[in-house]
């Protein structure tokens, strides 16, 4: 059986579908498997067992000829017509289309073949997850599951901790929206030399990078600028302790390598499509309202908030936490913090965790109340007690300005009602302290304004629900309080 | 005795005619017929021909002077040198062979007051002439275009015909204008 692959975007995005052609592997162990890529990613070969042969795309070639005044349009059209029939004529059983472009969707149908490969999900793929809508499913998962009736996930595996005093940081990406910043970049790799003289420091890049790298890091004892080929990044990233990148083809490399990551993602950069495929790494993501953008647009911000959001200084303590304890830190920051995992169903998952440390921090608590007697509670305070108090309060507010923008959204937006459901977000803002649900009312408001009714809702709805858990929790505590002797605030009795 | 000027029109730069010709020179691509729009003092020819040995390079000028003189002394076996006429520009058999919608580039310096003629003629050589282009893609087999939206533009471009696609068909050709238009956006 001859089956061919068709994946048609950047480096990155070949690399990690390389792991779907492990799993076509493994479904048909005795077929040739070929993959049809762009240029860029013609040396994807010596880094996949998989693969058979590759096949170029003749992209840049068609682009060239299609853009100088003095070629004729009928050069670039039989050229490809040529090419679709030398591939038509390697009598392909089986064409898997891992792209979802315009442009992959009708060559993969002038692609003649006895079988093809695409179930429902495919028209998902198409219409949600190629433009900028949050969706649930990673990249991988979401092209997996558009051809489901051969591709099996497989369980997830896992960053490994190594010990080769060996940091690797990729600073540029392909966006310049995506880059956090070369100037940070600078920073850490100071403070990373001075904290850990044992270590040794490789500033990744590819050869069009390292102008840019070299005039703009130095080079010392432990400090070097590595220009390397894919099979010797992939050596290199074997040896790595920790990669420190953002939404690059590196990351989604050292995903295969196993390599422990920390992933900065910025501008159009979405950790839930296109996080590294690994459990275990640590993803940073400024969650601004205008992010995730649309790849190689211009960015509509006065400044890169992304990336101004991301401080250097949390960045450090994240890598000098992992380096000496080998575990990412707890610790709340003012950015979106995540960790990668799977599911249940071997989905890829991406945990916040702001939500498991605030819940643990809770169940924690919850557990020292049941289990001790209220003698035994030194820090509880009426401080305390009224916050609880105050929070339950400004929850009900909260609560009630959720409706009202449920009411308010129901009917057809104006000038008038958008200035309106803005004030009630800069007035939610005040009852409520806590990034991630401001992010959510204002995510319903971006999703209604681009007639995303369903998502909308479904962000107010889910909006609600953890107001009123978090309600729940607090009245839970101020029973647990009282039961325990504290009545009053205004008594101003203090446990002991 | 080359002439670098012919009745006060400047042929070639006067300064590094080698230069001039080396960086006109840079982007074409080797194709196996080159159509060349403009002789002037020749230098680009020569090294037109002296890049692409096995290229057959067609050179078109109004000018039988400047043709019988490069003539005279130039021996590139590649290189064919013809007088046009260019108030009787017609698509002759040369035209209007497959060769010769391939490739056309004018050399400027030389042609610089007759410039709209010779753009007009590139226009035809290269199909990008709305009634041109019709004739050779229906030879190519394209038949999902609209024709009577198609003569509208002045010029044809991928965009244009991507405009005057036939949104219901699903034919090869279709798809293949689909997929060039998508590389150029």
């Amino acid at each position: 059986m001859k089956i061919l692959v068709i994946s048609l975007l950047r480096l990155g995005d070949a690399i990690m579908h390389l792991k779907l052609i492990d799993e076509i592997r493994r479904a048909h162990s005795n077929a040739q498997v070929d993959m049809l890529v762009n240029s860029e990613a013609s040396h994807i070969k010596a880094i996949s067992h998989n693969i058979d042969e590759v096949l170029t795309f003749p992209r840049k070639e068609l682009q060239r000829s299609l853009a100088n005044s003095n070629e004729c349009f009928f050069n670039s059209y039989d050229r490809l017509k040529t090419w679709v029939s030398e591939i038509n004529n390697r009598n392909y059983d089986m064409i898997y289309d891992f792209t979802n472009t315009v442009l992959s969707h009708n060559l993969y149908s002038l692609l003649a073949t006895r079988l093809s490969k695409k179930d429902s999900l495919a028209s998902y793929l198409n219409t949600v997850f190629s433009i900028s809508k949050r969706t649930s499913f990673h990249y991988i998962d979401a092209v997996r599951n558009s051809h489901a009736s051969t591709l099996k996930p497989q369980e997830l595996a896992t960053a490994e901790l190594r010990t080769n005093k060996m940091i690797s940081v990729q600073p540029l990406t392909s966006d310049k929206k995506k880059n956090w910043g070369i100037g940070y970049y600078q920073s850490l790799i100071k403070n990373l030399e001075i904290e850990f003289p044992d270590y040794k420091i490789a500033i990744l890049g590819s050869p069009f990078e390292e102008n840019v790298l070299r005039s703009h890091f130095s080079e010392s004892k432990n400090v070097k600028i590595e220009v390397l080929d894919l099979v010797n990044l992939e050596f290199h990233l074997w040896e790595s302790d920790l990669l420190i990148t953002g939404d690059t083809a590196v990351a989604h490399l050292a995903a295969q390598c196993k390599t422990p990551m920390l992933a900065i993602y910025c501008g159009s950069a979405d950790p839930y499509k296109t996080s590294p495929y690994l459990k275990n790494v640590y993803v940073v993501h400024s969650e601004e309202i205008c992010a995730p953008c649309g790849h190689s647009t211009d960015c509509t911000q006065p400044r890169h908030m992304c990336s101004e959001s991301i401080r250097q200084e949390d960045i450090c303590f994240i890598v000098s936490y992992f380096l000496k304890y080998k575990i990412w830190p707890d610790k709340q920051f003012a950015f979106h913090s995540y960790l990668t995992d799977s599911s249940e169903t071997k989905q890829f998952l991406l945990r916040d965790i702001h939500d498991e440390y605030a819940s643990f921090k809770n169940k924690s608590r919850q557990i020292y109340w049941q289990q001790n007697e209220v003698s035994s509670i030194p820090k509880i305070s009426n401080k305390f007690f009224f916050e609880l108090q105050n929070t339950i309060e400004n929850i009900d507010s909260a609560l009630n300005i959720v409706a009202e923008f449920e009411s308010e959204l129901s009917n057809q937006l104006t000038a008038d009602s958008s200035h309106s459901l803005m004030s009630k977000i800069s007035e939610f803002e005040r009852y409520v302290d806590d990034y991630d649900l401001v992010s959510l009312l204002k995510n319903s408001l971006k999703l209604h304004t681009k007639s995303d009714y369903f998502q909308s809702e479904s962000d107010l709805d889910l909006l609600s629900k953890i107001l009123k858990n978090k309600r729940m929790l607090y009245q839970y505590y101020c029973k647990q309080l009282r039961e325990r002797g504290f009545v009053d605030v205004s008594g101003s009795r203090e446990l002991s | 005795m080359r002439l670098v000027s012919y009745e006060g029109v400047l042929l070639c730069s006067q300064r590094d005619p080698l230069k001039e010709a080396e960086r006109w020179c840079l982007d074409i691509p080797n194709f196996s017929h080159i159509i060349v729009l403009g002789l002037g003092a020749g230098y680009h020819v020569e090294t037109l021909a002296a890049k692409y040995p096995q290229s057959h390079i067609h050179v078109f000028d109004h000018r039988k002077t400047l043709v019988d003189s490069f003539n005279s002394f130039s021996k590139i076996s590649n290189v064919t040198v013809k007088v046009l006429d260019l108030d009787k520009i017609e698509l002759d058999s040369f035209f209007c062979s497959e060769n010769a919608y391939k490739y056309a580039k004018i050399f400027y310096p030389s042609v610089q007051s007759n410039y709209g003629q010779y753009h007009k003629l590139q226009k035809t050589i290269l199909a990008r002439d709305p009634l041109v282009f019709e004739h050779r893609a229906k030879q190519s087999g394209i038949d999902c275009l609209n024709w009577d939206k198609i003569k509208k533009f002045d010029e044809i471009n991928i965009k244009a015909i991507y405009e005057c696609k036939s949104d219901a068909t699903q034919t090869d050709p279709a798809r293949i204008i689909i997929i060039l238009r998508e590389l150029v956006k």
